[in-house]
C-alpha cells in the first residue's frame, strides 16, 4: 500500500466493486487490489466495517450464498439506493481529482 | 443490547457472532489459498495470513456490534412498515368499503356502548360501595332471623329502637348506628319540595368514619333533645339546592311541621350505607315523629329502623354474631310472645340474596349479564365481517404469500387495522356512552344518588384496550385461517377462483348469534308478559284516572269551607270527572285502622296483611274511584252524622268473618268507647288493592266520613279524571294547585299526584326488564339478521357456477330459491334449538323477577323461535331471488 486511502475513498470503492455483480468481502477486497494494480490495499477489518455499515444504510444488501468453492459465504449486492449513490459519488470524484490533478500540475514558482 | 442475559446467550447475539465468524472465516482460507496459488509455502501461507488476521480478529467486535444495532434498526423499520401498511389498507378500505367500516363501527358501537354504560352502573351499585365510607368491608347490616306468627321463618333487616339499644353494648363491635328512610316536605309555599331525608343516630356518622364537608355533625345531646332540632344537608342538596353556600349553616328551616337548625353538610357523594338519593339527615330520636307514631322507645313491636355495626378487627364475624344474638335474646326475654330462637346476623351492607339483598344489584347483575352477550353478538360479527372480507381478498393473500409475504406479517396487519378500526369504533362508542349514561342511569334506577361524572377514566382506559384486542382477534383470526390454505394446490388449479362456500367458522358464528338473540328475546318475551300481567291486574279501583291531593296548611288556618270551595271549584275544571273525599286508608297512600269489634265473634280472623284497615268516605266515593259494590248498597247522603250508623265490607272480610252466610245486616262496633252503637253493614264492596300491586288479601272496610270518628274527619281530596291520558292528569295537578293557591296563598303545600305516579315504582321491574330485554333483543335479532343476509349473499356469488349448472340442468327458480331458504332455515334452525335449550336452563334464575309467567312459558319460547324463523327468511329472501335469476348462460360463460 503506497498510501493511506483517503477519507471516503473506501465507501466509494466498495460500491464501485459491487457493481460488477454481487460479490463476498474477499472477493471484493480482491477486486479493489487488482483494479489498483496493487496501489491499494484495503485493511481486511475496515473492509468489513464499511461493508455492514454500507450494509446498515441501506446501498448493500447480504445473504449467505455457496460461494464457487461451495463454501457458505455471505454474498454482498448493490440496492437501487447504492447504486445511485455511487454514480453521484463517481461525479463528486471525477470533479476533485481533476481538482487536484490541475492544482498538483502547476509548477512551483522558480522552478524553470 | 441484550436483553435476555438472564435466559443464558442472546440468540440474536449468537447468531451474529456465528455469522461473522463464518464470514471471517471464509475471508481467511480464500486468503491463505490465494497465498499458496501465488507460490507460498502452506506454512509460510498459514504465517502470513495468522499474522493478519490478528488484526482482523480485533474488529470482531465492532462488528457484533454494529450488526445488534442493524438488528433493532430493521425491526423497528419492519413494525413501521407493518404499520404504515396497515393504515394504508385501512384507508383503501373506508374508501372502497365505506359499508364494511360503518357497519363494522356501529355494530361496535352498540357493543362497546352498551357494556361502558352498565360499566358505569355495575360500578356504582357493586364495586365502588357506599361513596365517602370508612372501610365499608368492616360494617355490616344487622338481620334478624325469627319465626312469625304462622311459625315460618323470616328474615328482616327491620328492627326496633330497643333492639339497637341493646347492641351499643356490644363488646365484640366497634359500634352500632340505626338509620331510618324517610320523604320530606322542604321548605315552605311556592319553595317547598319533596325531599329524601334519612334518620339518623348521633353515633351514624363516626361509625361510618365520615367528616363533614361543612360545619359539623349531630352531638348525642343534640340528637335526643327536645326543641329546636337539627339537620344535616348531603352535599348534593347544598349544591343544588344552596349552591353551595356556607351561610345555611346557622339558618333556620322548616321540615314537614316543624323548624330545624342548618349544622352542617355531610361530605361528597355521602349517602350513607345505600346509593340511594338523600337530601337531608335528621337526629333519629329527636325526629322520630316525622317517621313515625307511637311508643317507638319503649315497644318492641315498632320495627321501623334498620341498625349498621361495625366490626372490630380482632374479633372474627361469627363471634360478634353470637353476642349480637346473645344481647338480642337478652333484651326480649321478658316480652309474652319472644322467640327463644331469634338470631342476629351481621350480614355485608349489601347483598344479590338474602335479607339485605337491594334491587339494584339484582338489576345490575342481569343488565351486566345481557350487555356482555350483546357485546359477544357484537364481536361475533365483527368477525364474521372480516371474515367475509378476508375471503373475497383469497386471491390475493394466496398471491401474497406465495410471493413470499410471509403470514406472520399479513395476519398481524390485519389485526392491525382491526385494532385501529376498533379503536375508532370504541371513541365512537365512548361519546355514546358519555352521553347516554346519565339518562340510562336515571330511568334505571331513578332512586340513586348518581355521581357527577357518569363515566370515569378508568372505563375509558378499559373500553380502549378491551376494544384493541377484540378488533385484533376480530380481524386476525379469519386471517390466520385463510393464511392456513394450501396456497400452492391453490395457484397450481391454474384458476385462483376457489369454491368459495362458508366456511365451518362462519356458520358457528352465525349460530352462536342465532342462539343469543334467542335467549334476549326470550328475557324480553318473559318480561312484557309480567309487565303486561300486572298491568292488566284489576286493582279494585281505576289507579290510572285518579288523582290524590294533598295540602298542608301554613302558619295562618285556612278559611272555613276551603275544602268545600276547592271541590266546588274543581268540579268545574276541564279534564275532572267528579270528586269525591276521603279519610283514613286510601289505596296506595295510606292505611289506618281504628278498634273494631264483632259481637258474638271471639277471635277474629286474621290475615298476614293485618288490618283490618278502615276507609272515611263521603257519599259517591265508591262510583268516583271505580270500586264496585257487589252486594247491597253504597252509601248515599241519608247516612250522615246522627243516622243509624252503616258499613260497608270488602268481599274479603265478608267472607272471613261470617263465612257461609250474608255480611249484610250484621253488626260491627268501631271506635275506642265503653259500648259503642252497632254499625250495620249495608253493603260488600269488590277487593281493593291496600298499598301493593301484588299483595295478598286485605281486611277493608268503609264508613261515611260524617260518621267518622273525629280524628278521620279530615279527608284528602279524590279526583277522578274523565281519562288516564298523562297530559290530562298533568293538566288538572296543575289547575288544582292553582285554586288551591288562589283559596289560601298562606298553604304550607299543595300537591295533586296521579295515583298512576305512585304506583309507577312497582312496576319498575318488569319495566325494566320489559324495556331492556326488548331494547336488546331486537338490537342482536337486526344485527344477527344483517349477519345472515351478509353471509347468504356472499355464499350465493360464490356458489353462482354451480347455481348456473343446476339452474342449466332444469332447476327451476322455485327449486333454487327453496335451496337458498332451506340452507338459511337450516343455519336458523341450529341457532333457535340451542337458544332455546340456552333460555331453558337460565330463565328459572330470572323467576322471582316475573309475574304470573312461568320461567319456561311455551307462549313466549315458541313465538321466538317462529320470530327467528321469520327473521330467517327475511334475511335470504333477497339473495334467493337474486340466485333464483341469475341467467345460468351468463353465469357460466363467466368461468
Amino acid at each position: 500500500m503506497l498510501f493511506g486511502l483517503l477519507a471516503g475513498t473506501l465507501d466509494v470503492l466498495l460500491l464501485r466493486a459491487l457493481a460488477d455483480g454481487p460479490n463476498h468481502g474477499y472477493g471484493v477486497a480482491r477486486w479493489i487490489s487488482v483494479a489498483t494494480d496493487s496501489e491499494m490495499t484495503v485493511e481486511d477489518g475496515a473492509l468489513y466495517t464499511a461493508l455492514h455499515r454500507l450494509e446498515k444504510r441501506g446501498l448493500l444488501r447480504a445473504s449467505w450464498r455457496r460461494s464457487d468453492t461451495n463454501r457458505r459465504a455471505r454474498y454482498y449486492t448493490l440496492t437501487a439506493k447504492g447504486r445511485r449513490v455511487l454514480a453521484e459519488q463517481t461525479k463528486v470524484w471525477h470533479r476533485s481529482a481533476a481538482a487536484l490533478f490541475k492544482a498538483l500540475g502547476r509548477a512551483p514558482k522558480g522552478a524553470s | 443490547m441484550s436483553t435476555s442475559s438472564r435466559d443464558g446467550p442472546d440468540p440474536t447475539r449468537a447468531r451474529l457472532e456465528r455469522d461473522i465468524d463464518d464470514e471471517l472465516a471464509f475471508h481467511r482460507e480464500r486468503m491463505k489459498a490465494d497465498l499458496v496459488a501465488r507460490g507460498l509455502s502452506a506454512v509460510e501461507a498459514e504465517t502470513e495470513t495468522a499474522r493478519r488476521f490478528d488484526r482482523l480478529q480485533g474488529h470482531r467486535d465492532r462488528l457484533v456490534q454494529l450488526g445488534l444495532r442493524q438488528e433493532v434498526l430493521g425491526r423497528r423499520r419492519a413494525a413501521m412498515e407493518v404499520m404504515k401498511s396497515s393504515w394504508r389498507s385501512l384507508i383503501r378500505d373506508v374508501k372502497r368499503s365505506p359499508g364494511f367500516v360503518l357497519g363494522l363501527v356501529a355494530i361496535l358501537t352498540i357493543g362497546l356502548g352498551v357494556n361502558a354504560i352498565t360499566y358505569s352502573l355495575v360500578d356504582r351499585l357493586v364495586l365502588s360501595g357506599p361513596s365517602g365510607v370508612h372501610a365499608p368491608e368492616e360494617l355490616r347490616r344487622v338481620v334478624l332471623h325469627r319465626a312469625n306468627r304462622s311459625g315460618a321463618q323470616v328474615a328482616t333487616t327491620d328492627l326496633a329502637y330497643l333492639d339497637y339499644r341493646d347492641l351499643l353494648q356490644a363488646r365484640q363491635l366497634q359500634g352500632a348506628a340505626a338509620e331510618s328512610a324517610t320523604p320530606l316536605l322542604f321548605g315552605s309555599g311556592a319553595g317547598a319540595e319533596r325531599i329524601q331525608g334519612l334518620l339518623v343516630t348521633a353515633t351514624y356518622f363516626p361509625l361510618l368514619g365520615a367528616t363533614p364537608a361543612a360545619g359539623r355533625f349531630f352531638t348525642a345531646a343534640e340528637s335526643e333533645q327536645e326543641g329546636l332540632r337539627a339537620v344535616v344537608l348531603s352535599h348534593a342538596f347544598w349544591q343544588r339546592r344552596f349552591g353551595g353556600d356556607s351561610s345555611v349553616i346557622g339558618q333556620v328551616w322548616p321540615i314537614e311541621s316543624n323548624r330545624y337548625l342548618v349544622i352542617g353538610v355531610a361530605p361528597r357523594h355521602f349517602t350513607g350505607t345505600r346509593v340511594r338519593r338523600v337530601d337531608v339527615f335528621l337526629p333519629l330520636e329527636a325526629a322520630a315523629d316525622e317517621q313515625i307514631a307511637g311508643r317507638w322507645q319503649s315497644s318492641r313491636n315498632i320495627s321501623w329502623l334498620e341498625v349498621i355495626v361495625r366490626l372490630r378487627s380482632d374479633v372474627g364475624a361469627q363471634a360478634a354474631a353470637e353476642e349480637a344474638t346473645t344481647l338480642h335474646r337478652q333484651g326480649r326475654a321478658s316480652l309474652p310472645a319472644a322467640d327463644a330462637d331469634a338470631r342476629l346476623e351481621l350480614a355485608p351492607l349489601s347483598a344479590l340474596r338474602g335479607a339485605t339483598a337491594s334491587p339494584e344489584l339484582g338489576v345490575a347483575a342481569l343488565v351486566g349479564g345481557v350487555a356482555l352477550v350483546v357485546l359477544l353478538i357484537a364481536f361475533a360479527n365483527a368477525a364474521n365481517l372480516f371474515l367475509a372480507r378476508a375471503l373475497r381478498r383469497q386471491d390475493q393473500v394466496a398471491i401474497r404469500i406465495a410471493l413470499g409475504g410471509g403470514r406472520r406479517r399479513l395476519v398481524l396487519e390485519e389485526g392491525l387495522e382491526g385494532a385501529l378500526l376498533a379503536t375508532g369504533a370504541a371513541l365512537v362508542a365512548l361519546s355514546v356512552a358519555v352521553l347516554g349514561a346519565r339518562p340510562v342511569q336515571t330511568w334505571l334506577f331513578p332512586d340513586v344518588a348518581w355521581l357527577e361524572v357518569p363515566v370515569d377514566g378508568r372505563l375509558l382506559i378499559g373500553l380502549l384496550s378491551f376494544a384493541v384486542l377484540g378488533g385484533v382477534a376480530a380481524a386476525g383470526l379469519p386471517m390466520l385461517q385463510v393464511g392456513r390454505t394450501d396456497v400452492q394446490g391453490w395457484l397450481r388449479g391454474g384458476s385462483l377462483r376457489m369454491s368459495r362456500s362458508r366456511t365451518r367458522t362462519q356458520t358457528a358464528i352465525l349460530v352462536a348469534q342465532g342462539a343469543l338473540s334467542v335467549l334476549l328475546l326470550i328475557g324480553a318475551g318473559l318480561f312484557v308478559r309480567s309487565l303486561a300481567h300486572a298491568q292488566g291486574l284489576d286493582l279494585g279501583i281505576d289507579a290510572g284516572r285518579l288523582l290524590v291531593v294533598g295540602t298542608l296548611p301554613g302558619e295562618t288556618p285556612p278559611p272555613p269551607e276551603f275544602d268545600a270551595l276547592l271541590r266546588a271549584s274543581l268540579d268545574k275544571i276541564p279534564g275532572v270527572e267528579r270528586t269525591t273525599v276521603a279519610a283514613g286508608t286510601t289505596s296506595f297512600v295510606s292505611s289506618w285502622a281504628i278498634r273494631l269489634n264483632v259481637p258474638g265473634l271471639a277471635e277474629k280472623p286474621r290475615v298476614e296483611d293485618g288490618g283490618p284497615y278502615v276507609h272515611a268516605v263521603a257519599p259517591g266515593y265508591f262510583a268516583v274511584v271505580g270500586t264496585s259494590i257487589e252486594e247491597g248498597r253504597a252509601f248515599t247522603s241519608e247516612d250522615r252524622e246522627g243516622a243509624p250508623r252503616v258499613v260497608i265490607v270488602n268481599r274479603t272480610m265478608a267472607r272471613l268473618y261470617w263465612p257461609g252466610q250474608s255480611a249484610i245486616g250484621k253488626c260491627l262496633t268501631l271506635g275506642s268507647d265503653e259500648s259503642p252503637p252497632c254499625s250495620t253493614v249495608v253493603g260488600i264492596a269488590e277487593n281493593a288493592r291496600r298499598q301493593e300491586i301484588v299483595e295478598g288479601e286485605s281486611l277493608l272496610y268503609y264508613i261515611p266520613i260524617e260518621q267518622a270518628p273525629e280524628n278521620l274527619r279530615a279527608g284528602r281530596l279524590i279526583v277522578r279524571a274523565v281519562d288516564d291520558d298523562p297530559n290530562t292528569l298533568a293538566r288538572i295537578a296543575e289547575t288544582v294547585r292553582r285554586e288551591a293557591l288562589r283559596l289560601d296563598p298562606a298553604l304550607r303545600y299543595v300537591a295533586a299526584r296521579p295515583l298512576a305516579d305512585v304506583i309507577a315504582p312497582q312496576l319498575r321491574a318488569w319495566t325494566l326488564g320489559a324495556g331492556l330485554f326488548s331494547v336488546f333483543g331486537v338490537l342482536a335479532l337486526l344485527v344477527a339478521a344483517v349477519g345472515l343476509y351478509s353471509v347468504v349473499s356472499f355464499d350465493v356469488e360464490g356458489r353462482r357456477r354451480e347455481l348456473g349448472v343446476r339452474a342449466a340442468l332444469g332447476a327451476t327458480r322455485a327449486t333454487i330459491l327453496r335451496m337458498v331458504l332451506g340452507d338459511a332455515l337450516r343455519l336458523a334452525a341450529a341457532g333457535v334449538v340451542i337458544g332455546l335449550a340456552l333460555a331453558w336452563l337460565l330463565a328459572p334464575a330470572i323467576e322471582t323477577l316475573l309475574y304470573g309467567v312461568p320461567p319456561h312459558d311455551p307462549g313466549v319460547f315458541a313465538t321466538v323461535a317462529i320470530s327467528l324463523f321469520a327473521a330467517a327468511v327475511v334475511a335470504s329472501l333477497l339473495p334467493g331471488i337474486r340466485a333464483s335469476r341469475a341467467d345460468p348462460s351468463r353465469s357460466l360463460r363467466a368461468e
